[in-house]
């Protein structure tokens, strides 16, 4: 009988708070055993070039996760980096200790951390050893849901084409986007990344037996990209991603900047989310004399948005008006959710569009981009512009800071919006693995 | 009667020392035609320094520096009206620049035929001293279709009709172009002389550096498409190939031999669509090759591919295509002036990406589909063997 495989490299090496495409890994990963009892976490061990048995103790955020009363929790409050970032003495080292000192210190750290890594390194060969290697037989599953090995073609995915000839193993990969092919022009690095993805993109859809993307518009982009590149066709079915939230988060939060009223944006803080959609509207609010509450964007700081971050920073008229925060945890963020005015998501394009469906999760209406994935998560709950028109954003922002206008669409919202639960996707995903 | 040999210059865009792509080939076959029939032969090149190294020039060539050629630029480009190509450019400077003009009008003096492969090198010489000379007009395509802009459509119908005034006949290559010019002068004498192959030696080495080189690549099956580096080449596997490669397994490959291969990697390098990695990945470069080489990559294809949309490139590749005995697919546009090769088992011609691809995709699971022409009609010397009489007749006349 085949065995099913589902592969956590990806998430053991994830360091710190899952986002997108870790966190619905992990949610798959750890309802494994619940669908399929006698599937096998596995893992690619680059110091042996083998996939060999692994388990969900390997996954830092997993043995956080575990250990928590609520299993919705993991608390970064407790990580050594946030607790030396929160304590203050890295702001200060970096405020106040002259260059050379500064420069000193970075020295120390890669040397030191250089033959670290290389002791480090021979002690993983050493134990690597001690491993399991997983023998393929006849017909085995193989589970990609994460980005491997940051889209690389060398190992899991050769010994993957290798199996594939000997023991016609199926191969089953979660596809998120093919943003990086669309919009090549968002990664940077000269479109490096984006022909890293295109060409792993391109040699696992030959290698797979069955795609599951997140949306239908992602299915519909597969279909596209598959008939551009000439590529057999393969069966793609789509999941819906789930959106419950901790029902039982009651962390007090020091909202500082929400005395007032507020929008809330959430997801990183990088081009294609389009932040600047909002600055513009904002500068034509100001134009138009039109009032809007504050705006907090709440996102890890990302790539080719250093010239927004600086005007939003140093325009003094709009001072105070958009608060941007990059470190802000799960339990901050909820708090965020549950007392804004409205949240709104301007990106320009999505896989899925989480943020939208956690609003909703929450109650609070959104105003979303059209484009893509996102009229997908809601239909006609919410509203929509179109992600390059300032102007027609800047309507509906006007529209809806209006009480009543807000409380009527929450209870559409409430009575309408059917949460997705994670055992729902889980549900969903293995019901295509074992068809 | 005297028995002093005729003399016949040929005036040309390019050096015919080392001929690599289809125009300096075909002039090259015309130039030993010519001598075969008993004229005493010369050419003149006129072309960019930069074009062509030194080992590739005449000796009676005219090499514009690089220098003078864009200083001089935006004033030719004024004076023509548009953006013109170096082949426009190229004769116009002749003529502004007085130690080249009188060197080629000189040479010209020297000669009872001029002989004028394409009509752009005619804009440079002093049309009285033509006044007693024979004059040939050697056309490689339909020009002006090969413009996009309008002047510039405009202005080469202008040159092609004045030399076709002077030119006492036309040597075409296709039927098309036969009917082209009769368009133009119905009463003008045409001969068709079709593209061809001069027949090369099977040479063991080249089959052996060809076959390790194949091994080293990983290259088992592949599919060949020998082009030069002329734009519409690439702008046209663009078109009907592109990205469409995922049919291909990982050991077959598309290769492209011949100076298209520096273009295509240069293009693909400045792409900002990441699926240029796909061709990257897919397809593999022969740069140079020798005729020996050459012969071995086209012996060791599974088939031949011709994904010519436009361009001005002559279809002498398709005569090669057709004489290898090799599965083709292709585009009708690559076929004019092989019309009549079409029907045969193993051409495929495809004018849309999506018949193109399945049609290639078809090769590699096809065995070598007999050929039922006769090989030896590809030929130059079939070629010149159906005309020269018609061409002696009309010299002399």
């Amino acid at each position: 009988m085949s065995k099913v495989y589902f592969d956590i490299t990806d998430l053991i090496n994830w360091p710190g708070n899952l986002t997108g495409i870790q966190r619905v890994s992990f949610n798959l990963a750890i309802r494994l055993k619940d669908e399929i009892p006698d599937a096998q976490f596995v893992k690619y061990n680059k110091y042996i070039n083998k996939i060999v048995e692994a388990n969900l103790n390997e996954i830092d955020y997993y043995n956080n996760y575990k250990n928590k009363d609520d299993k919705y929790k993991f608390n970064h409050h407790e990580t050594f980096k946030y607790k030396i970032i929160q304590s203050g003495v890295y702001d200060l080292g970096k405020r106040y200790l002259p260059l050379y000192l500064k420069i000193l210190i970075v020295k120390i750290y890669k040397i030191k951390s250089f033959y670290f890594k290389k002791i480090i390194n021979s002690l993983k060969k050493q134990s690597a050893k001690n491993t399991k290697e997983i023998i393929f037989k006849k017909n085995d599953v193989y589970l990609l849901t994460a980005a491997n090995d940051n889209w690389n073609l060398e190992g899991v995915v050769a010994i993957l084409k290798e199996q594939k000839k000997i023991n016609n193993i199926k191969i089953v990969h979660i596809i998120y986007d093919l943003i990086p092919i669309q919009f090549s022009q968002f990664f940077g690095s000269n479109g490096q990344f984006s022909k890293r993805y295109t060409n792993y993109l391109f040699e696992i859809i030959k290698l797979s037996d069955q795609l599951i993307a997140i949306s239908k518009s992602v299915k519909l982009n597969l279909l596209d990209f598959i008939k551009s590149t000439k590529l057999p066709n393969k069966p793609i079915n789509v999941i819906r991603l789930g959106d419950e939230i901790n029902p039982n988060q009651n962390f007090k939060f020091e909202i500082n900047d929400t005395d007032e009223p507020f929008i809330l944006a959430v997801g990183t803080f990088e081009v294609r989310k389009n932040y600047l959609l909002l600055y513009m509207a904002y500068k034509l609010a100001e134009q138009e004399k039109i009032k809007l509450p504050k705006l907090i964007i709440v996102g890890k700081f990302g790539w080719l948005v250093e010239n927004l971050n600086y005007l939003i920073k140093h325009d003094y008229l709009l001072e105070d008006k958009i608060i941007i925060k990059h470190n802000v945890s799960d339990e901050e963020l909820s708090q965020l959710y549950k007392n804004c005015l409205f949240t709104v998501y301007p990106s320009i394009y999505e896989g899925w569009g989480l943020p939208i469906a956690e609003s909703l999760a929450y109650g609070k209406m959104c105003l979303a981009s059209s484009t893509s994935s996102m009229p997908e998560i809601a239909g006609q709950l919410i509203e929509y512009f179109n992600p390059y028109d300032a102007a027609h954003l800047l309507k509906l922002l006007e529209q809806y800071n209006n009480e009543a206008l807000l409380r009527k669409k929450e209870l559409e919202i409430k009575n309408n919006y059917k949460i997705t639960t994670w055992d729902k996707t889980a549900k969903q995903f293995y019901k295509f693995v074992v068809k | 009667m005297s028995n002093k040999k005729k003399r016949l210059l040929m005036i040309g865009s390019y050096p015919i020392v080392k001929p690599i792509h289809g125009g300096q080939r075909r002039s090259y076959e015309l130039l030993k035609n010519y001598l075969k029939l008993g004229f005493e032969v010369e050419f003149i090149g006129a072309y960019l320094e930069s074009n062509y190294s030194k080992d590739k020039r005449g000796v009676n060539d005219i090499v514009i520096s690089n220098k003078i050629y864009h200083d001089n630029l935006n004033f030719m480009n004024y004076l023509v009206g548009f953006e013109a190509r170096e082949d426009i450019i190229i004769p116009k400077l002749i003529i502004n620049l007085k130690k080249l003009s009188n060197k080629l009008n000189n040479t010209i003096n020297n000669f009872d035929i001029i002989h004028f492969e394409q009509p752009f090198m005619f804009q440079a010489v002093n049309k009285k001293i033509l006044e007693n000379k024979t004059v040939i007009f050697g056309s490689h395509n339909i020009e002006e279709d090969l413009f996009d802009h309008l002047l510039a459509k405009k202005y080469v119908k202008k040159i092609t009709t004045d030399l076709l005034k002077f030119g006492k006949f036309v040597i075409v290559c296709s039927e098309n172009e036969k009917q082209y010019y009769l368009k133009l002068d119905k009463y003008k004498q045409i001969i068709e002389i079709p593209n061809a192959v001069s027949p090369k030696s099977v040479d063991q080495f080249g089959q052996t550096k060809i076959k390790n080189l194949l091994n080293k690549e990983k290259i088992k099956q592949y599919l060949l498409f020998v082009s030069s580096a002329h734009e519409p080449n690439f702008n046209s596997f663009m078109k009907i190939i592109g990205f469409k490669l995922g049919f291909l397994d990982d050991e077959q490959f598309i290769v492209v031999a011949g100076n298209l291969s520096y273009l295509m990697k240069i293009k693909l390098a400045e792409s900002n669509d990441p699926r240029s990695i796909i061709i990257e990945n897919k397809v593999k470069y022969f740069f140079e090759l020798n005729d020996q080489e050459l012969q071995a990559l086209i012996d060791q294809s599974t088939g031949i591919i011709l994904p010519i949309v436009y361009g001005s490139g002559s279809n002498l590749k398709t005569a090669e295509a057709l004489y290898s005995g090799k599965n083709i697919v292709a585009t009708s546009f690559a076929f004019r002036g092989y019309e009549p090769y079409m029907k045969f088992a193993n051409v495929k011609i495809a004018d849309n990406s999506d018949d193109f691809t399945n049609y290639m995709q078809q090769m590699f699971n096809q065995k070598n589909l007999p050929v039922a022409y006769d090989k030896n009609k590809l030929t130059w010397q079939h070629s010149f063997s159906q005309n020269n009489k018609k061409l002696r007749e009309l010299i002399n006349e």
